[in-house]
């Protein structure tokens, strides 16, 4: 059973049709990613399903409830969490204080929002060395293990991850990916990447779906796509 | 350090309250009083201007009717000022919301553009409206603040009801700056798709930091039409709105300390100046711009660590270095 379903939206920016049509699907506890070029939409996709875009034809459900009409924040406290691309982190305020404000939205005693907080330093244990340090002060990959980090302190059901490896340097990106799938593993967690990195997020992913100018233009299980020479065309160096 | 912080504050406390006995001039008395009154109106725009982000330029309109409705029940219907201040903070919420709710929902400069519309219908609604509001000739005769029949009849006296009020004033608005609240407002201002992403409603935040400075500035009018025993129109205008906004950036924005010192230092500079004469207000741009060049970050980084006096000659050698 799916438990998002995306059903043919198509999504403009004023005048300009940026998705056309689109239709995904989210299955319980795989990693689905979506690949494709620079402004095929992929951000844009994202976006509408954190509610910040609203599609003008087709909805959006999440476990059978349409959330197309929902504001940001309710689709948060529905539990999808979005991590958005170039690290969007809080610079003046310290790697603690970012994670608290991961949770704002939820009602936790201290010691629930302690626990939380140890559970992203045991994904990422440089955080914990950083912890009173300013989040701007912090490399790339550091700022990107943040805003994962500030995305799992409110217990999503959900992740979306825009761009995870973007701006990072290869040994990060592996890092980064290899968190990711253990997120997946231990906790059961759905996850969405979308990535310009498409060979990266195939390998880890059970399913793809190809982004191009707004339209799906190809769908399946990873690995075969992986061996596809289209696909090996387009967006794997030959 | 805690110490040596304890032990100025103490005596700064002490000189607020000893100076104004041993000068016995009404001049000063009512400037001090007026410089408290700015310090609350200050705090408040610190909440939606300084740590949200959002530019309010309708601080006139919010203070005059803070000082509109205290001073109108006060003279037609007669009810203590205490009514008068508690009517001022209603006044408050009910701006923060029918205003803010609106406006806030709006990205970019929306809010600007509706706060001086507010501000200026305001002051031309006090102007026209005669039978109401006196008109141009103001509401005259606004009672003294009676404290439990104790009527606080000079300004010195009304000084030292202000100085305990803006003490408690300024201790709530530091604990709110410094909370999660308070928190989320900074955030707000430095990275709002961030904020989204958290699960945040943005929209309320920014009426609720909003509510805060309109129930901060009517309460502020309040005082000020309790202090002055008269007010008109022609104080509320735009330019009264800059002034506040000029106290908040010279200041330090954010900090209520840096709220403390840039309300102090506008209203008491140009009083200080006047002995230069009829260009006392050009001298006193200048040295409003010189602050606001060299201390970027207010004149409370003056007492910060990191100096931003030194920050600036700093950056200045990194620019041309990096042009060569």
């Amino acid at each position: 059973m799916a438990m998002l379903k995306v059903n043919g939206i198509n999504v403009f920016y004023g005048n300009v049709q940026a998705l056309f049509d689109v239709s995904i699907e989210v299955g319980d506890n795989e990693i689905v990613s979506i690949i494709g070029a620079n402004g095929a939409g992929k951000t844009t996709l994202m976006k509408t399903i954190m509610g910040i875009n609203r599609p003008a034809k087709g909805d959006i459900t999440y476990n059978g409830e349409i959330i197309s009409n929902l504001k940001a924040h309710l689709v948060v406290g529905r539990g999808i969490v979005y991590i958005p691309e170039g690290r969007e982190v809080f610079p003046q305020m310290s790697v603690l204080e970012n994670l608290e404000m991961g949770a704002f939205c939820k009602k936790y005693s201290k010691a629930e929002l302690d626990r939380h907080v140890e559970e992203v330093y045991e994904l990422f244990p440089r955080l914990k060395e950083r912890a009173r340090q300013l989040a701007g002060t912090l490399s790339g990959g550091e700022q990107q293990m943040l805003a994962i980090g500030r995305g799992m302190m409110s217990d999503p059901r959900l992740l979306m991850f825009d761009e995870p490896s973007l701006g990072l340097a290869p040994v990060i990106v592996d890092e980064m990916f290899d968190a990711i799938v253990k997120i997946n593993r231990t906790r059961k967690t759905p996850v969405v990447i979308v990535e310009q990195n498409a060979f990266m997020a195939m390998s880890i992913s059970d399913r793809t779906y190809v982004l191009e100018v707004g339209h799906i233009v190809g769908s399946g299980p990873s690995q075969e796509l992986l061996n596809s020479p289209d696909i090996k065309k387009a967006y794997l160096g030959g | 350090m805690k110490i040596v912080k304890r032990v100025l504050l103490a005596v700064l406390l002490a000189v607020l309250i000893v100076f104004p006995m041993s000068y016995d001039n009404a001049y000063v008395h009512i400037l001090l009083s007026q410089t408290l009154v700015n310090i609350v109106i200050v705090m408040g725009l610190n909440f939606i201007t300084g740590l949200t982000g959002q530019m309010n330029l309708g601080t006139a309109g919010i203070m005059a009717l803070g000082a509109y409705i205290a001073a109108l029940t006060s003279t037609r219907l007669g009810t203590s000022p205490w009514i008068g201040f508690l009517l001022a903070i209603v006044m408050g919420v009910a701006i923060g919301w029918v205003l803010g709710y609106p406006s806030l929902r709006l990205k970019g400069v929306y809010l600007s553009l509706t706060t001086i519309g507010f501000s200026e219908i305001v002051r031309l609604v006090l102007t026209n409206w005669v039978e109401l509001t006196g008109g141009t000739m103001g509401v005259q005769g606004v009672p003294h603040i009676n404290l439990f029949g104790y009527v606080l009849d000079t300004s010195r006296k009304v000084y030292y009801l202000y100085l305990v009020v803006v003490i408690l004033l300024a201790f709530t608005a530091w604990r709110i700056v410094h909370s999660k609240w308070g928190r989320v407002f900074k955030a707000i201002r430095d990275n709002v798709e961030a904020v989204e992403a958290c699960g945040i409603d943005i929209a309320k935040l920014k009426i609720q930091a909003f509510t805060l400075a309109t129930v901060f500035g009517c309460l502020g009018g309040a005082m000020y039409a309790y202090l002055m025993g008269y007010i008109n129109p022609t104080t509320f205008t735009t330019d009264l709105s800059a002034n506040y906004l000029i106290m908040m950036m010279l200041g330090g924005i954010g900090s209520v300390v840096g709220n403390i010192l840039g309300a102090t230092m506008i209203t008491l500079l140009p009083e200080m100046l006047r002995f230069l004469g009829t260009n006392y207000w050009l001298y006193f741009s200048i040295i409003a711009l010189l602050f606001a060049i060299f201390l970027p970050n207010g004149l409370v980084s003056l007492f910060t660590k990191e100096n931003r006096l030194g920050m600036f000659w700093m950056a200045k050698k990194e620019k041309t270095g990096g042009r060569r």
